[in-house]
């Protein structure tokens, strides 16, 4: 699959390469640079180049990219995923995937590379396992090691890649036993115009965080899991069940995962819980803005993380507004207007309203709005979680459910 | 602690002395000014690899991985690495190892040093040591130990460890990269492991598969259904490579399921892939995609359209593929994503390429019902800057696609030119050049010809320039004047613009001469001396066409003015289409290195008995309740009605009969997802199900046929006549084998029951149960039936009592009894595969789904074999084979009988001292030759032969 990976930075540097095969040379990635250069921004450099004897595939993840060669014909998809299951793994491994994080950690990537791929094909890709043959780096175990000279692969030979359950850790102890779930939502909506909607889905998530020891064998069962109807499951969901009884049963990894993320097409009506009222003129020399947001159909819940972004033209020089909740900034290179409204009470709903300076004389076409919102202890969607038991073990674990309702992608049009 | 200080390897020193490497040309510039050659740091680094403290080996070797993490060349150091392979640190182990890898190419002859550590390390008892010695053996690219790896990986593909056997079908494609002469010893070992009953093995045997021999379909049929029925448990990356095997493998060996029935085996693989749409790996649900796609009936292609839209939620990139993929669907297939029209909306955040992609996908879904809103979505791309150009060309197509609104669309595009924005002007203008081939409303003529002067983009004028060369003779006033305008520019026109006047020039002279002839002269003066030399060419060649040559210019009517048919709209994903979808040549639109054409469907599916699995043959002979028998049989029956079926229909009433049964059959798989595999995963995914308590249990699990090892791959020739004791429809169609040679496994019914009962808990322990063991031994496959007695020592009934195996036992059988009334007592038969050892296993007895008590089970490896019947002969040549290890020897001073023996293994006499059998598990062969002096057990498994000659003795002695 993969003949050799290079990471490296928006800036054309290469920061790390990993061979499975024979050595290819890093000048390949000039190919890329090309590429990235002839791009506009970071993000539209194509995923897939090919070169006269090489294939490159690349994924961009925070100011950096993870570029996979390849000789041969290899799905791109296994590949992408491949490189987004690396990127998941440092961001577990060292809190965030960047350049610095890999930088300061460059000897741990590489040998959690090395174990993630033999001769180019996945051998070790589950993270439980992974933590198992290399420990994690964190403050106290690094102290520890100095100290004792002690390292961070570990002494014992793992065998969770052996069991029937790959995806679990053997002999988990703690001392409080936990399970959380998080029911998060996402709204995709685009608004036009006239603030009806052109379209709006659903996306939604289960997260877990389970410290449970042993081998705790959990079923939850929703209250209505026929809303549930395209949803896509982590292995160790087993999956008949859920297609014989609608009843989530599985043996779940350690720590932190997605149980399952489920999706709502665009057929069902979907409540948008926010509105957006804007006039916007953005004519030579001075135009007007004016922005109202308030809550709609958010069912008694309050709206909480209220953000209002919009990405103004180039011609844009300075925006003077003045929001009645909240604060705003403009940055003068970016041209990003950003409002952050915080919380929306009861009562006037929060405006921002002012003058926006332009240079030159033709008008311009007002930017598309962002909106980000966040509604606790609420699915948009009604679904919720019925009951948790666990098998398998005996101690009463602690349980608890929470739900969001967020923004996903959800534009509004000017 | 003793702190060492020495330079660090980030930043001071400056590379001077060393000659220029290999792999890395840069030099590391000198931040401070001090500058340190190579050779002493590295001497540095040689003191700390020489010291005995691991600590400082290790800090060395974290220094040299890092730089070579960082692309520089520490080759040099090679020798002094190597010497720590045998470190005891791991993690020290571990620095080596990579290190080892990435340089042994380059350093052949030292790295000759460490194999002998490898291979070592190959025969310890810990599986992951084997396991990852095995895996730095084959990955040293050294082609002298070519013969040492395949020993290796001939030995590792019949280890015990399933981990090891992974890792063995992980080195072959590496072996196989260093001599591709092996070739066929490696096929052998692939199809060993194609065998396998673990999916853990099985998804990496695929991969090996398709990276030696991915067209050797001929050591696939067996295969097939065990792969299928694994599919669901296979790790992520294999169901990806498998998928697309078995879609391959499915286009060449099944009839087009538009044309004919859809075959049983086809429908097996379509309905094992299904559930995984629902993965969470978007090239697992694109794998499946492809599969439906290519292979399967149009009609079920609808369910993949929802979960492909799914995957557009994903990364950006994923997104990107997952479009092209869609596009490509659309040409073909339009109304799967009918109802998804939706998702197909740009955001103004989405990566250019995916805008572009999106706009596409939403004008090949564009039909009459909804046209109108996406017309209405276009108009407002229109307005934003960078999806304008795209925008109004997607309009030009729904405009073509649906002839209703091409009216509106193009009052629309009229429109538009005179929208401020010169991007869409020009392209608005480039698309009614299309629409309007055929025919051009003079008004609009009229106002394009105005256009001249304010749009500049070359294609823009390039196009008006071509509308009125093409309806000259509408605008036949005006057509003069704008050759004015443009012979006014013309040194300053682009190329294009200036081959377009050339032909206006020479139409506007063929049908008004005498009025423009001054013009069409001038003109044609200033193209001859033009800069261009498409120009000047394309001026020479009209001058003489014209104005030279009386016999073509007596047709130049006839060539200039005939009617063009309007072009074709071709799209770029057409040609997409021939390839494989989700495979990068797919994506990059060329044939990729490698890249494996799928195969177009045979006129006929290929025989459905090729797909038998070898050894299925004891499956109905355990079988008590009179289940029937599914599958196999009926699949014989299928084939033969599409071979004669066809020809004359009344002959066969009977068949009828059978087909609608058979529909019934496929109606229902497709309606409950599939008997065969909900029964399978009751069966394979088990383990930790079963731990589930309030689960229901199925009453009568049938056993299903399982993948099972073929004996030996070298046999192959023999797989067939393997066959042999299978139901006898199966016979005919083998009767011209030769079963001469065949014998070697016949599998036999043991002649001797042991009729020893072990009791495994009494009274007092069990709580009121008694359980006891016998032993059956009938043959079924690799599990070892054993009949548990569970008797009701109480006065009250029992409800629930159930026998557990342990977690990772692969079992099958009832284990559950409903209720126990008080002092009965009930068999519970149960198959156990014991993985051929004699340890012991922990079960458990659980009752009314209260705690369970324990058991421990321990059954004599006797007990795990089964009865092969063979010639003296075959025996002795089998004996000769398995020698050294393999063979054990006891002496004996007693007489003995064979009754002795059988007692305490289940073989078969084969001769009067011979006695031979299989182990049940893994199929190794079992020789036991006893002579009145000594007992001599040979057996691929060196454990369990040592086992049984002492138990023979044992048996023997104390008579």
């Amino acid at each position: 699959m993969l003949n050799s990976l290079f990471i490296v930075n928006t800036s054309g540097d290469v920061i790390l390469e990993k061979h499975w095969k024979s050595v290819i040379h890093r000048s390949i990635c000039d190919y890329f640079f090309d590429a990235q250069r002839k791009a506009s921004s970071p993000e539209d450099v194509p995923p897939v180049i090919s070169t006269p004897h090489h294939y490159l595939i690349s994924v961009y993840h925070n100011q950096i990219y993870l570029l996979a060669v390849t000789t041969s014909e290899t799905p791109p998809l296994m590949v992408l995923e491949f490189l987004h299951r690396v990127v998941q793994t440092f961001t577990q491994y060292f809190d965030e995937c960047s350049d610095s994080a890999i930088k300061d950690n460059i000897v741990i990537v590489f040998e959690l590379l090395d174990e993630m791929l033999d001769n180019g094909y996945p051998l070790v890709t589950e993270l439980n396992i992974l933590q198992d043959l290399i420990k994690p780096p964190n403050f106290l175990r690094n102290i520890a090691n100095q100290v004792t000279g002690r390292t961070n692969v570990s002494e014992v030979l793992p065998t969770g890649q052996l069991s029937n359950i790959p995806w679990r850790r053997q002999g988990v102890k703690y001392t409080n036993n936990e399970a959380y779930f998080d029911v998060i939502e996402e709204i995709d909506a685009i608004i036009d115009k006239q603030g009806s909607t052109v379209f709006a889905e659903i996306q939604g998530y289960v997260d877990c965080c389970c410290k449970l020891s042993g081998m705790p064998d959990l079923t939850m069962t929703l209250v209505n899991p026929r809303l549930l109807d395209d949803v896509s499951f982590h292995p160790c969901v087993r999956f008949k069940r859920w297609e014989n009884e609608r009843v989530l049963s599985f043996v779940p990894p350690d720590g932190n995962f997605r149980l399952l993320s489920y999706h709502i097409a665009a057929q069902n009506m979907v409540a948008i819980p926010v509105y957006m009222r804007h006039s916007i003129q953005l004519k030579g020399g001075t135009g007007r803005l004016e922005l109202t947001v308030g809550p709609k159909q958010s069912m008694g819940k309050m709206l909480e993380e209220v953000v209002v972004e919009m990405s103004m033209p180039k011609a844009v020089l300075n925006c003077s507004l003045v929001p009645s909740h909240g604060k705003y900034s403009f940055d003068p290179t970016s041209k990003l207007l950003q409002w952050n409204v915080g919380k929306i009470e009861l009562g006037k709903p929060p405006t921002l309203k002012g003058t926006v300076s332009i240079s030159g004389t033709a008008a311009c076409e007002p930017p598309p709005i962002t909106v980000k919102f966040k509604i606790n202890q609420l699915t948009v969607s009604g679904l919720k979680v019925n009951r948790l038991d666990m098998y398998g073990e005996k101690y009463k674990p602690f349980k608890g459910v929470k739900y969001i309702t967020k923004a996903g992608r959800f534009q509004v049009r000017t | 602690m003793v702190l060492i200080h020495y330079p660090t390897h980030s930043g001071n020193e400056m590379r001077m002395a060393y000659p220029e490497s290999l792999t890395s040309p840069e030099v590391e510039i000198a931040e401070g000014g001090i500058m340190l050659d190579n050779k002493a740091r590295f001497a540095d680094l040689k003191a700390m690899l020489d010291s005995s403290k691991d600590t400082l080996k290790m800090d060395a070797m974290k220094r040299i991985i890092q730089m070579l993490a960082k692309g520089k060349d520490v080759s040099e150091l090679f020798p002094a690495v190597v010497k720590n392979v045998a470190a005891k640190n791991l993690e020290l182990k571990k620095l080596v190892y990579v290190y080892l890898v990435r340089y042994a190419e380059e350093q052949q002859d030292l790295a000759l040093l460490s194999i002998s550590t490898f291979q070592r390390a190959l025969k310890d008892p810990n599986q992951l040591i084997r396991g990852s010695a095995l895996r730095v053996l084959s990955s040293i690219r050294v082609g002298m130990i070519a013969p040492i790896m395949l020993l290796a990986i001939k030995d590792s593909v019949r280890d015990m460890s399933p981990y090891v056997r992974k890792v063995a079908a992980h080195a072959i494609p590496k072996l196989y990269a260093l001599d591709s002469d092996l070739e066929m010893e490696l096929v052998d070992c692939i199809d060993f492991l194609l065998g396998d009953r673990r999916s853990l093995v099985l998804g990496s045997a695929v991969y090996a598969f398709e990276e030696i021999c991915p067209t050797r379909f001929d050591i696939l049929h067996k295969h097939f259904r065990s792969l299928c029925r694994a599919l669901a448990d296979v790790d992520e990356w294999g169901q990806i490579v498998m998928i697309n095997l078995l879609a391959r493998y499915a286009r060449s060996e099944f009839a087009d399921p538009e044309n004919a029935k859809v075959d049983a085996d086809l429908q097996l693989l379509l309905a094992s892939a299904r559930p995984l749409l629902q993965s969470r790996s978007c090239a697992v649900v694109m794998a499946v995609t492809q599969l439906y796609y290519h292979c399967g009936p149009k009609a079920q292609l609808g369910q993949v359209g929802k979960a492909l839209v799914r995957l557009l939620r994903g990364p950006r990139e994923v997104q990107y593929v997952v479009l092209l993929n869609v596009a490509t669907m659309c040409e073909n297939q339009p109304n799967m994503f009918d109802p998804f029209l939706k998702s197909f909306f740009v955001r103004s955040s989405d990566p250019s390429f995916v805008k572009e992609l999106k706009l596409y996908v939403m004008t090949s879904l564009v039909s009459e019902s909804n046209v109108h809103v996406i017309l209405r979505e276009l108009q407002t791309y229109v307005s934003m800057s960078e999806l304008a150009g795209g925008a109004v060309e997607a309009i030009g197509r729904c405009a073509v696609r649906v002839g209703a609104v091409s009216d509106s669309c193009m009052a629309g595009l009229i429109q538009l030119i005179a929208s401020p924005n010169e991007e869409v002007v020009c392209a608005a203008v480039c698309v009614l050049k299309r629409l309007l081939h055929a025919s051009a409303p003079i008004p609009l003529l009229s106002r394009l010809i105005r256009l001249t002067h304010s749009i500049q983009a070359p294609p823009a004028r390039a196009c008006v320039v071509w509308l009125v060369t093409t309806h000259v003779d509408k605008v036949i006033d005006m057509a003069p004047d704008l050759l004015r305008i443009l012979a006014k520019n013309f040194a300053n026109e682009h190329e294009s613009v200036k081959v377009e006047t050339l032909k206006l020039a020479v139409r506007l002279w063929m049908v008004q001469r005498e009025k423009v002839d001054k013009l069409v002269e001038y003109v044609f003066q200033l193209a001859r001396f033009d800069r261009s030399y498409d120009v000047r060419d394309r001026c020479r060649f009209l001058r003489n066409l014209l104005f030279n040559t009386s016999i073509l210019s007596s047709h130049a009517e006839e060539i200039f003015l005939a009617t063009k048919p309007a072009p074709a709209l071709q799209s770029s994903f057409k040609d997409r289409a021939q390839f494989q979808l989700g495979s990068l040549s797919h994506v990059l639109n060329q044939r990729c290195s490698l890249y494996k054409d799928l195969p177009d469907f045979p006129e006929i599916s290929s025989d459905a008995t090729l797909r038998r699995e070898a050894n299925v043959v004891d499956q109905t002979q355990w079988l008590e309740e009179g289940e029937e028998v599914e599958e196999d049989d009926e699949d014989e029956d299928e084939d033969e009605e599409e071979s004669d079926g066809d020809e004359d229909e009344e002959e066969d009433e009977g068949d009828e009969e059978d087909e609608d049964e058979e529909d019934d059959d496929e109606d229902s798989d497709e309606n409950d997802s599939n008997e065969e595999s909900s029964e399978e995963s009751e069966e394979e995914i088990v383990p930790p199900k079963r731990a589930a308590p309030p689960q229901k249990v199925v009453k009568v699990v049938q056993p299903v046929s399982k993948p099972v090892k073929p004996v030996k791959p070298i046999k192959r020739e023999m797989e067939k006549a393997k066959k042999e004791p299978a139901p006898s429809s199966a016979m005919d169609l083998l009767v011209d084998l030769d079963f001469s040679t065949a014998g070697t496994r016949t599998l036999v019914e043991p002649t001797t029951l042991p009729d020893k009962k072990i009791d495994l808990l009494n009274v007092v322990e069990g709580g009121g149960v008694e359980v006891s063991l016998e032993f059956a031994r009938k043959n079924q496959q690799q599990y070892t039936p054993l009949i548990f007695t569970v008797s009701n020592k109480t006065d009250d009934e029992m409800n629930e009592v159930e026998i557990c195996p342990p977690e990772e036992m692969d079992t099958n059988g009832e284990r559950k009894i409903v209720s126990l009334s008080a002092g009965a007592s009930v068999s519970l038969k149960i198959g156990a595969d014991f993985g051929d050892s004699g340890r012991k296993s922990e079960w458990t007895l659980t009752r009314d789904g209260g705690d369970g008590r324990k058991i421990d089970l321990e059954v004599p490896l006797g007990e795990q074999l089964q009865p092969v019947k063979m010639s003296e002969s075959e025996a002795l040549n089998e004996r000769k084979r398995l020698s050294g290890l393999n063979r054990h020897q006891i002496s004996i001073d007693t007489e003995w009988t064979s009754e002795q023996v059988l007692a305490v293994a289940n073989l078969h006499q084969s001769g009067d001292e011979l006695f031979t059998g299989q182990t049940r598990s893994r199929k190794d062969l079992v020789i036991a030759t006893i002579t009145a002096k000594s007992i001599e057990v040979c057996c691929d498994n060196s454990v369990v032969g040592r086992m049984i000659a002492a138990a023979i003795q044992k048996s023997i002695q104390h008579k």
